[in-house]
């Protein structure tokens, strides 16, 4: 039997697999740049990030669905290429922040489709907590990028 | 007055019934639980002692609805009189062991109110007990579309695990069927992706099933658990046939502040970047250009880069060699580094990562011991 998933569903599933996704990401990308002074921004970021999943999932499950997680082959994939950029640059740090910058402006997108198909209370605060993480973060990245 | 005395408590006994019942399903998963859990954490001895409570309960399943054996009110009630449905009725039917009532009057209720978690998870419980493992995985697996209540979907995940633990010790109870057994693992997998004991059973039943590749990549996903590595390790050594010597020195090539590794793939020469942060070693695009042969067994990924999309895709090589060691059938990844021919790809901790290893930096060699 198929199940048809709600929009809502499919907006913070979609969400929350890229949330662990750019989690998993940070800390690859400082095995990368360590030490640089972008560090401890990345660590911060990855941290902070991390705390929101739990929060997701509970709102995955209270409307009925199960949490998802994203593709390790992909996401193993991912970083090789990152590695390999890394070990081919005299100075990988501008490629990790406009990495993480692009990344994170999808998961931002990501965050507004949610939002549009989200309506409770509970979740709508959740949402706005996420966006304004990212968005904090977003503008620590362009700092970086623009020193 | 007297109305709004009446609904009050109309409520008051709703709620009641609800709060009862709601206490009873959680404490019969718990129980549930908590005897699958002692079954599976039991010796292997005790397995086989197991394996014996399944078949008791098959055998000890009534042999038709109106085995005198079973209480008789019950029955008797249902014959006489229509009797209303709940859940606590249905519940009590199981634990008589009137199971094929039990799922008709569930089944009569998914009919008439739909499904819930309550309705699968009792269909679940009659299945098992009626010998029915299929039908009960089905229903437990439907079970958690509908559970939303964490602390229930942990258990149930748990529950499900040693279940089907328990089936594959006994090949009969489930037809033999290695396909659907491993069906069930891949579903359970979806829910606990990390879990070191799935993939270990999944790569026993893809050798059963003859499918090296997958089981190499479960052996390979379990052993970067650590509760499951040294299991994983004999499965890979299996798989590859992998003679692994006690102490092996590597010579490595300075490239920038890390080290190239020279290997063999399948007879061709290949200079990889030893990188201890990859979970996969692979090979690049302008070395499987030059050698197509290589890439066999494809499985397509789409990767997201900064710079858009990539396709890109996982493969299989026939042989790999470093210094004396020696991998059959290994996965690798296709990296897409343009033009770039400084290095021919990554090693990653997909093969370091079986050994015990130190990089000695001061005379470029990489030390790999076996893990004790």
């Amino acid at each position: 039997m198929v199940f048809l998933r709600s929009d809502q569903e499919v907006a913070l599933n979609d969400l929350l697999v890229a949330l662990r996704e750019s989690v998993d990401h940070y800390n690859d990308a400082i095995e990368l740049v360590d030490p640089s002074p972008l560090t401890p921004l990345l660590r911060e970021a990855a941290i902070q990030r991390s705390q929101f999943i739990p929060r997701l999932e509970d709102a995955i499950r209270q409307l009925g669905d199960l949490p998802s997680v994203p593709d390790p082959d992909k996401e193993s994939g991912e970083m090789l290429i990152h590695h390999v950029g890394a070990a081919l640059s005299n100075d990988y740090e501008p490629d990790v922040i406009e990495q993480r910058i692009a990344s994170d402006q999808q998961l931002a997108q990501l965050v507004n489709d949610a939002r549009k198909n989200t309506s409770e209370a509970s979740f709508t605060q959740l949402m706005e907590d996420i966006a304004t993480h990212i968005t904090q973060t977003l503008v620590h990245l362009k700092a970086m990028q623009s020193a | 007055m007297t109305r709004i005395i009446f609904v009050i408590t109309a409520i008051l006994f709703f709620l009641l019934g609800f709060i009862v019942n709601e206490f009873r399903h959680a404490k019969i998963l718990s129980d549930l639980n908590r005897s699958t859990t002692q079954n599976t954490t039991q010796s292997t001895t005790q397995s086989f002692q197991n394996t014996g409570h399944i078949s008791d309960a098959i055998k000890s399943q009534p042999a038709a609805p109106d085995n005198k054996q079973a209480p008789v009110d019950i029955n008797q009630t249902s014959r006489q009189q229509p009797v209303v449905f709940s859940w606590s009725h249905t519940d009590q039917l199981i634990t008589q062991g009137n199971f094929k009532e039990a799922i008709q009057r569930l089944k009569d209720h998914q009919s008439s109110q739909g499904e819930s978690s309550q309705l699968w998870f009792y269909l679940a419980k009659a299945y098992e007990k009626q010998g029915e493992h299929k039908l009960s995985l089905e229903a437990w697996f439907r079970y958690l579309d509908y559970e939303t209540n964490a602390e229930h979907i942990y258990q149930a995940i748990v529950y499900i695990k040693n279940y089907l633990m328990r089936l594959k010790q006994t090949p009969s109870l489930y037809g033999q069927d290695t396909f659907w057994l491993i069906d069930q693992f891949n579903k359970l997998l979806e829910l606990s992706p990390n879990d070191g004991e799935l993939h270990l059973m999944l790569a026993a039943l893809y050798i059963d099933a003859q499918d090296n590749y997958q089981a190499q990549y479960h052996a390979l996903m379990a052993a970067n658990d650590p509760s499951a590595q040294a299991r994983a390790e004999n499965i890979l050594a299996q798989l590859n046939g992998t003679k692994v010597p006690d102490k092996l020195t590597i010579p490595l090539r300075p490239f920038g502040n890390q080290y190239l590794v020279e290997v063999m793939v399948e007879g061709h020469k290949a200079r990889l970047l030893l990188d201890t942060g990859a979970s996969l070693s692979g090979l690049s695009n302008s070395f499987t250009d030059k050698h197509p042969a290589l890439v066999k067994a494809t499985k397509p990924i789409r990767l997201s880069t900064a710079g858009g999309d990539v396709d890109s895709y996982l493969f299989t090589v026939t042989r790999l060699d470093i210094e004396s060691l020696q991998f059959n059938q290994h996965i690798l990844a296709l990296l897409p580094m343009g033009n770039s021919n400084q290095f021919d790809g990554l090693l990653g901790v997909d093969i370091l990562g079986r050994f015990d290893f130190v990089i000695d930096r001061e005379a470029s060699v990489l030390r790999l011991q076996r893990r004790k």
